[in-house]
């Protein structure tokens, strides 16, 4: 193996663990020690990387507040480090730990609640949305309705969580409610990561829309997709709905 | 948005919480740079501000995740996005930095030090040339700030940029504050490390501010672009114009990022520097 090699590697190790190791012999002292100096980068990196997750769970942050936040953050970080540059990437697993994470096992909700926020920030990156062409769908014969593909934008996110993430989403945003009140047993919760123009938009929805729009978004027909509305949702209205979901911009394009 | 160099003028750091003011306002800077990286997205409000931004202003982008000193082969996906990024803007620069951050896969968000010997300048000039040839242009790379030596290292860090460059074909981006920092950090001469460096390799230069730390009897400098530029920087740069003229300067904030006119100011700074390009002395500068 190249010296340069074995060096990284020892690097990586003295950095990520809490050991200088075999890399310490390598490093001139001078005024300060190898393992002061080597604390200098794994500082630099545990630092960022935690800075980089705050800033993509601003949320989970206040929810368990800064503290147990680095602390859960430093742990993650040394279980699950980056493995791309691409550093807007980092932090698609970490729903998935604190879901396992012990500390937070009281915090049913919280796995879920960065789960939203981590379509939030991959909506916020992703592909632009495409405009509807209003005109043609108004001159598709109304017999021929029931055929249509509508598209949701390639940006959009459906999420479903045991619990209500979306009402603690809101609540937990800058000039909301400081005094809401969130029953956690109200049932599943169904929630559209969305963005037509530039802002990333959480919608929560009914069960009867998030079936019509999961199936819709999986290329079904609109009546195939009211079918599985119907199914979810034996209350539910198209005729209602459909308008409300083409006023807020919901479909980037459709086929026929 | 056209390939055609950065003016020999001051720019800043282009940071998200002032997108919308520069369009506002359009402040008179000579270019702003980006951290290549934060455009890796397909696209968002990140695009959408930049495209715009640089329809009326140079734009340099300057990655920070390639990790050209790595001994593994360089991140293929990794230099795709670059090069896809960089094909969609046609920056007016593009720099990247003397370090590496990755080893087994693992990327560590951080700017780690080469060891400065032979074998390591041979990996780090395959791997700018493969950046490079990836892209289709030169780039500058830029020299690191330093908080240890390695005992192994052959030659002295301005000995090692200058063959890396010329061995590469690349420029360099020469940071005055790295140089502050890393003289202090490890106890050599900044004067003589300019000395060394010949002006026509130089492209850019940056600027930026550090935290200065005591560990019991030694001082260490942290470089965290989360102030303004020291006294002692700012003399040091006008050393270094006064050696290799009038350079496109960048001021960067990247921690504690202040208001824009915070930043504006400090890159007027360097325009008054940049624009003396004799030994006015640095108080009339402040004045």
């Amino acid at each position: 193996m190249p010296r340069l090699a074995d060096l990284q590697a020892e690097f990586s190790a003295a950095i990520r663990g809490a050991e200088a190791g075999p890399v310490a012999e390598a490093i001139v002292a001078d005024g300060l020690t190898a393992a002061e100096r080597l604390n200098i980068h794994r500082n630099n990196m545990r630092g960022t990387l935690t800075d980089a997750l705050a800033m993509t769970f601003p949320v989970v942050q206040k929810l368990v507040g800064e503290g147990f936040f680095r602390y859960a953050a430093a742990e993650f970080i040394a279980a699950c480090p980056p493995r791309s540059g691409a550093i807007l990437a980092y932090g698609g697993d970490f729903s998935g730990f604190l879901a396992d994470f012990p500390p937070a096992q009281n915090l049913t909700y919280l796995a879920d609640v960065a789960g939203l926020e981590w379509a939030i920030n991959g909506c916020y990156h992703g592909p632009d949305a495409d405009r509807l062409d209003r005109a043609a769908l108004g001159d598709v014969p109304p017999e021929r309705l029931g055929e249509i593909r509508l598209h949701l934008p390639e940006n959009h996110r459906l999420i479903a969580s045991a619990y209500p993430i979306g009402a603690i989403w809101q609540a937990n945003q800058d000039g909301a409610d400081d005094d809401a009140i969130i029953d956690l047993h109200a049932g599943e919760d169904h929630i559209l990561v969305i963005r037509p123009e530039m802002e990333v938009q959480v919608r929560i929805l009914t069960a009867g829309e998030a079936a019509l729009l999961g199936a819709l978004a999986a290329g079904e027909t609109l009546g195939g997709a009211a079918d599985a509305a119907l199914e979810a949702e034996p209350e539910f209205d198209l005729f209602a709905a459909l308008p409300r979901l083409m006023a807020a911009e919901t479909f980037d394009g459709f086929e026929l | 948005m056209q390939a055609q160099g950065l003016p020999a003028a001051s720019g800043i750091s282009l940071k998200a919480e002032h997108y919308a003011q520069v369009l506002d306002r359009r402040p008179p800077v000579g270019f702003f740079e980006v951290h290549t990286e934060n455009f890796f997205g397909a696209g968002g409000p990140p695009h959408a501000y930049l495209e715009e931004i640089a329809a009326h202003y140079p734009v340099s982008f300057h990655g920070v995740g390639l990790s050209l000193g790595s001994q593994d082969p360089l991140n293929e996906a990794h230099l795709a996005a670059v090069a896809r990024t960089i094909a969609r803007y046609r920056p007016a620069m593009v720099s990247e930095h003397l370090a590496w951050s990755t080893v087994s896969g693992v990327f560590h968000n951080d700017l780690l030090p080469v060891p400065y010997t032979h074998d390591a300048l041979r990996v780090v000039i395959d791997n700018i040339k493969r950046f490079q040839d990836a892209i289709g242009r030169r780039v500058l790379i830029e020299n690191p700030s330093a908080y240890l030596a390695f005992a192994e290292s052959e030659m002295a860090e301005q000995d090692f940029i200058v063959e890396m460059a010329e061995g590469a074909g690349c420029g360099l981006l020469l940071d005055v504050n790295n140089i502050f920092v890393s003289a202090s950090n490890l106890g050599f001469d900044a004067g003589r490390y300019l000395d060394a460096i010949p002006g026509e390799l130089v492209g850019e230069i940056h600027l930026a501010g550090h935290a200065v730390k005591q560990h019991g009897e030694a001082i260490i400098r942290i470089d965290d672009h989360g102030s303004p530029v020291s006294d002692q920087v700012w003399a040091l740069y006008e050393a270094a114009i006064g050696k290799f003229g009038a350079k496109p300067t960048l001021v960067e904030w990247d921690m504690n990022v202040p208001c824009l006119d915070t930043l504006l100011a400090e890159a007027a700074l360097a325009e008054a520097v940049l624009r003396q390009g004799d030994s006015t002395p640095l108080e009339a500068v402040h004045a």
